[in-house]
C-alpha cells in the first residue's frame, strides 16, 4: 500500500532541496545568461545588450576548433567507458557475491581520491621524459629511451577522463543488467544465440536505458570538465571549460566567458537530446530499427 | 512444422552444486522414446529443474551422459543443442514483438526472411495467436504469453521439448485448458517432451509416463495408472493422491493371496503371496474404502474391514473427506463421492459408527 500524504506534506519535504537548487543553480545560470549578452567595460559589466560575444565564438576559428576537440574527447571517453564498463557491469550484476563485490570496490575506490590528485598521478605515468612511468617501463622492455609522448595530447585527456568518469557508466549499467531476467538470456541461448548474439540482440537492447543514462552522464561531465584537460591536455588539448576559465580568471572578460559557458551547456544539452532522439526507435520505420534501437522494455508484464 | 524422431537417454546423470551438499541430481538414468511425453514429478527441491536444465545445457552435469538418438549432447553448449525450452515465467523477449520473439530462433539459424515469416505464422496459428503477431509481450495475458513461449520453442523444430512448470502461473481453469492444448499440440507434432511439474494432477493428465523423483533420485517410473494404482513406495503413495498406511506381519499365504495381521485394522487379505513372518506395509486409497452401516454389514466379514467412528467430515464439492478413528484410536481417511440430490453430507456426521470395508485388490503392498 502507498502511504497517502497531503500535497502540502510533499511540498514541505521537497522545499529544502528546491531552495538549494534555486540558489545554487538557477541563480548563477540567470546571472551567466544575462551577462553573456552584455559588454565588459573598465568599470564592470554593462549595457548595451549585444550578440557580439556569441558572434565572436562563431567567428573565431580557434573557438570552433576547441568545440570540436571538446566533442571529440567527450565522445571517445564515452565510447571507451561503454566498452570498458560493460564487462565490469556484467560482473557486478551477474558475477556472484565475491566477484561482484570485488568489482564494485575496484570501480568505486578511486572516487575516494580527489580528481586533482588522480590526474597528477596520470601525469606521472604519462610524462614525456625518461622518468615517466610508462616510458621508463617501455625503455626497460627495449622500446628505446622515450617511446611515448602521450602527455599534453587528447589521448591523455581521454585516459584521465575515463578514469574519473568510469564509475558513472558502470553503476547505471550494472543496475540495468541486473534488471534483465536471466531466464530471458537462457531462452535466447536455447534458441541458438551464442555469446555475441546474446549480447547484441538481447542484452544491449534491454540495457538501453542504462546505457543511455551512463553515456549521458559521462559525456556531459567530460564535456564540462576542466581539471583533467588543464593538467593532462595543457595547451594542445584545450577544452571549452579551460577557455571559460581563461576568459573569466585571466582575461577578466566575464561576458565573453559567460557566452562560452552558455555555448558549452547548449552543446551538451543538444548532444544529449540528439542521442535520446536517435535511440528512441518510435520515429523509425520498423524494418530499419537496428538492434540497439529497439523499444525499451516495459516495466509491467513478462519480466516479473 | 515437422517433427523429428528423437529418443532421449539420460545415463547416470549427476549434479552436485557444492561438495558439502547432497547431490541435487543423483545418478539418474532414464530412457524416453521418440514422441513420448514424460513428466518429472516430485516435491520442491528434489532435482526436477536441475535435471531439465542439464538436458538443455543450462547446467553442466558433474558426470553421466545425455544422448539424443544415441549421440551424446552432454558437452555441447546450450546454443548448439537444438532444444526447445519453455520457462516457468515464459521469459519472452520484452523488447520484441510476438512475431520477432517467435522468429528469433529462426533468425539465429539464418533462415531467409520469407521462409521465416511463413514458419512464424504457422507456429502462431498452431497456438491460435495468429492475430497477435504485432503486439509486445506486455500486451498479452499470462495464458497467451505461455502460448507464445510454446510457439517460440516449437518453431525451431527442436529434437526435444522441455517445459519447466509451464502452467504454474496460470489459474486453475486456464491451466486445465492449456493442459488439453499442450497435449493436443505435442501429440500432433509427435515431439519428444519432458515436462517438470509438482502438480500431480497435471502429471497424470498430460503424461505417457510419470517419473517420480525424491532427493535427486528416481523413485518410480511408470504410466499414470501405474504410479497411482501401483505405487511401489510409501513416498509415491503419499505424494500422488493420498493414502492410509497399514503395517502388519504376514500370517499365512497360498499361491495367490496372503493374510496379514495388521493390529488395529484386523486381518488384511492381499492379492499376492508373501513370505510368512515378513513385516510389510500396505497403502490403501481413501476412495477405495466403503462405509457400511453396522446393522447392514455382515458381521462375519473376516478380512479388510474395521469398525470406526467418524471424527470429522470435510466437504470438498464432488467429494467429502471423512476422518474416522478405529477403537484403538488409529486414524483412517475415507473419501466418498457426493452427488447433488442425495446429500451425503447429512448422511455422514461426526460421532457415527460405521464398518469400513474394502476389496482385496485395494491393498497395495509397498516395497
Ligand atoms: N544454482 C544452484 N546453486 C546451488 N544449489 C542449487 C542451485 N540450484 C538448485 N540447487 C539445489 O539443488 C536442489 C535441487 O533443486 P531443483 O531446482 O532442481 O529442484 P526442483 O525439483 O526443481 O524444485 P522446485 O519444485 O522447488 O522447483 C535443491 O536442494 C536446491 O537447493
Ligand atoms: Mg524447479
Amino acid at each position: 500500500m502507498k502511504p497517502h500524504r497531503q500535497p502540502l506534506v510533499y511540498l514541505l519535504m521537497t522545499l529544502p532541496g528546491v531552495l538549494f537548487l534555486l540558489v545554487a543553480f538557477i541563480a548563477p545560470v540567470v546571472v551567466m545568461l544575462s551577462s553573456s549578452f552584455l559588454t565588459q567595460t573598465s568599470q564592470g559589466i554593462d549595457l548595451p545588450i549585444t550578440f557580439s560575444n556569441y558572434w565572436r565564438v562563431i567567428d573565431t576559428p580557434l573557438y570552433g576548433h576547441v568545440i570540436w576537440i571538446t566533442l571529440r574527447i567527450s565522445l571517445y571517453t564515452t565510447l571507451l567507458a561503454l566498452f570498458v564498463g560493460f564487462p565490469i557491469a556484467m560482473v557486478i550484476a551477474r558475477g556472484g557475491p565475491f566477484y561482484s563485490r570485488l568489482a564494485i570496490i575496484i570501480v568505486v575506490a578511486p572516487l575516494v581520491v580527489s580528481v586533482v590528485i588522480r590526474t597528477y598521478g596520470w601525469s606521472l605515468l604519462l610524462a614525456n621524459n625518461k622518468s615517466g612511468v610508462l616510458n621508463w617501463t617501455l625503455a626497460h622492455l627495449g622500446f628505446g629511451p622515450i617511446a611515448t609522448h602521450l602527455m599534453y595530447t587528447e589521448t591523455a585527456v581521454v585516459l584521465g577522463s575515463l578514469h574519473v568518469f568510469l564509475p558513472m557508466m558502470v553503476l547505471p549499467l550494472s543496475s540495468a543488467i541486473a534488471r534483465v531476467n536471466p531466464a530471458v538470456e537462457e531462452a535466447a541461448g536455447t534458441l541458438g544465440a551464442n555469446g555475441w548474439r546474446l549480447l547484441w540482440y538481447i542484452m544491449l537492447p534491454l540495457c538501453k536505458p542504462g546505457i543511455l543514462a551512463g553515456a549521458s552522464v559521462v559525456f556531459s561531465l567530460t564535456a564540462a570538465s576542466f581539471v583533467t584537460p588543464a593538467i593532462l591536455g595543457g595547451s594542445y588539448a584545450l577544452m571549452l571549460g579551460n577557455l571559460v576559465e581563461q576568459q573569466i580568471l585571466a582575461v577578466y572578460d566575464w561576458p565573453f566567458g559567460s557566452a562560452l559557458a552558455v555555448v558549452m551547456v547548449l552543446l551538451i544539452y543538444g548532444v544529449n537530446g540528439l542521442a535520446g532522439w536517435a535511440f528512441d526507435s518510435k520515429h523509425l520505420p520498423r524494418a530499419s530499427r537496428g538492434l540497439a534501437l529497439r523499444r525499451a522494455p516495459r516495466l509491467r508484464g513478462s519480466l516479473s | 512444422m515437422k517433427s523429428i524422431t528423437a529418443n532421449l537417454q539420460l545415463r547416470n546423470l549427476t549434479k552436485n552444486y557444492g561438495a558439502s551438499l547432497a547431490p541435487a541430481v543423483d545418478s539418474v538414468s532414464l530412457s524416453i522414446a521418440s514422441g513420448e511425453l514424460v513428466s518429472l514429478l516430485g516435491p520442491s527441491g528434489c532435482g526436477k529443474t536441475t535435471t531439465l536444465r542439464m538436458i538443455a545445457g543450462l547446467v553442466l552435469q558433474d558426470s553421466g551422459d545425455i544422448t539424443i538418438n544415441g549421440e551424446s549432447i552432454a558437452n555441447r553448449p546450450v546454443h548448439e543443442r537444438n532444444i526447445g525450452m519453455v520457462f516457468q515465467n515464459y521469459a519472452l523477449f520484452p523488447h520484441m514483438t510476438i512475431h520477432d520473439n517467435v522468429a528469433f530462433g529462426l533468425r539465429m539459424r539464418s533462415f531467409k526472411a520469407a521462409e521465416r515469416d511463413r514458419r512464424v505464422s504457422e507456429a502462431l496459428e498452431i497456438v491460435q495467436l495468429g492475430s497477435f503477431a504485432q503486439r509486445t509481450p506486455a500486451e498479452l495475458s499470462g495464458g497467451q504469453q505461455q502460448r507464445v513461449a510454446l510457439a517460440r520453442a516449437l518453431v525451431i523444430e527442436p529434437s526435444v521439448l522441455l517445459l519447466d512448470e509451464p502452467l504454474g502461473a496460470l489459474d486453475k481453469n486456464l491451466r486445465e485448458d492449456m493442459q488439453v492444448e499442450l497435449r493436443r499440440i505435442q501429440k500432433s507434432l509427435g515431439i519428444t517432451t519432458v515436462i517438470v511439474t509438482h502438480d500431480q494432477e497435471e502429471a497424470l493428465t498430460l503424461s505417457d509416463r510419470v517419473v517420480v523423483m525424491k532427493g535427486g533420485k528416481l523413485e518410480q517410473v511408470g504410466t499414470p495408472r501405474d504410479v497411482y494404482c501401483r505405487p511401489e513406495s510409501r513416498f509415491v503413495a503419499e505424494f500422488i493422491g493420498s493414502s492410509n498406511f497399514l503395517e502388519g506381519t504376514v500370517q499365512a499365504h497360498d499361491n495367490k493371496h496372503a493374510v496379514v495381521e495388521a493390529g488395529a485394522f484386523g486381518l488384511l487379505k492381499v492379492d499376492r503371496p508373501l513370505a510368512e513372518g515378513a513385516r510389510i506395509s500396505v497403502a490403501l486409497r481413501p476412495e477405495d474404502i466403503e462405509l457400511l452401516p453396522l446393522e447392514t454389514a455382515s458381521s462375519s466379514e473376516p478380512y479388510n474391514c474395521v469398525r470406526c467412528s467418524i471424527s470429522e467430515v470435510l466437504y470438498k464439492g464432488f467429494v467429502s473427506h471423512i476422518y474416522a478413528k478405529t477403537a484403538e484410536g488409529q486414524l483412517i481417511k475415507v473419501s466418498v463421492q457426493n452427488k447433488v440430490g442425495h446429500s451425503e453430507m447429512t448422511k455422514y456426521s461426526p460421532g457415527q459408527t460405521y464398518l469400513a470395508h474394502w476389496p482385496i485388490e485395494s491393498n497395495i503392498v509397498l516395497k
